[in-house]
């Protein structure tokens, strides 16, 4: 099976108006396995919005390191 | 308590929360014994936090089918690993999966078959149901997104992997019309007002449809629930 892995950083936040908070990152092939993945890995609290982005679509001017 | 609009209505909707209960049971001991066999560690936290979601959802239908139809209230039992599924229409998922595709179908197209007829549920004239059902539906939702995760992931895998899940599902499709045909009578529920649209099965049909389609499988969405 040659279907690789990617990381995603996971945000969330615990209310609707609080700023997104990044929590971590997990790893998947897919968004939808990186979400549940995310939302059973971080469940400390009880967020109101969990969110997962391909770490490779963050665009930074120095490399992302972590 | 809001009262009934029609007085057959415990007896149209008592086995449907009993059909319901017997198969969260069912999924729920499925999810646990995957939990320690998925193919990744995230996997299988994820099964176990699903796994005991699904075992609150048949604790929860059991106490609604004790206080509103069977008149036991706190004397019923609570649902346990083990206890004897009933239902004729959960009887068929009682045998265990045998591979991850079939698992994965067993979510794909059973887990979420379930999510629609409590959605149609939630949105029933029958009052006592709303906020349990409800509830249940909201934590539901995350289910199908594992679910589809899950399925996209086999189907971009090489060798035989993706034809292993087309199979698992060619497999159950008609065994969750069955199941749609023998929860309950749900023509007669929509009747009486009881299940009263046909969005969540619609949803059902959306939901499946473009995932059965790539797959070049042919299925009909479930008559008998109206959609």
């Amino acid at each position: 099976m040659t279907l690789t892995q990617e990381r995603y950083e996971v945000f969330a936040r615990r209310k609707q108006l609080d700023p997104l908070q990044h929590l971590g990152g997990v790893m998947a092939t897919n968004p939808e396995l990186a979400y549940a993945f995310a939302v059973n890995t971080f469940d400390e609290e009880k967020w109101q919005d969990v969110a997962v982005v391909p770490r490779r679509h963050i665009f930074s001017l120095t490399p992302v390191v972590g | 308590m809001s009262k009934l609009k029609t007085p057959s209505a415990p007896a149209a909707l008592g086995p449907l929360i009993l059909g319901l209960r017997d198969s969260k049971l069912i999924l729920a001991g499925e999810m646990t014994h995957w939990m320690i066999r998925a193919p990744t560690l995230e996997t299988g936290i994820a099964l176990a936090a699903l796994a005991q979601v699904e075992l609150g959802h048949a604790q929860m239908l059991n106490a609604v089918h004790a206080n509103e139809f069977s008149g036991e209230g706190k004397r019923a039992k609570r649902v346990v690993f083990g206890d004897e599924i009933t239902h004729p229409a959960a009887l068929p998922f009682v045998p265990r999966t045998k591979s991850w595709p079939e698992m994965v179908a067993l979510m794909c197209l059973w887990d979420s078959a379930l999510a629609s007829l409590l959605e149609a549920l939630a949105a029933s004239s029958y009052t006592p149901l709303h906020n349990t059902i409800g509830k249940m539906c909201e934590e539901e939702a995350s289910h199908w997104i594992f679910a589809r995760g899950a399925a996209a992931d086999l189907m971009a895998r090489d060798g035989r992997v993706p034809e292993a899940l087309t199979e698992a599902c060619r497999a159950l499709i008609p065994r969750v019309q069955r199941w749609f045909e023998t929860i309950g009578d749900l023509s007669r529920l929509r009747r009486e007002g009881l299940v009263p649209d046909t969005v969540p099965m619609a949803r059902y049909a959306s939901r499946l449809g473009p995932m059965l389609e790539d797959m070049k499988l042919a299925w009909r969405a479930p008559a008998a629930a109206g959609a």
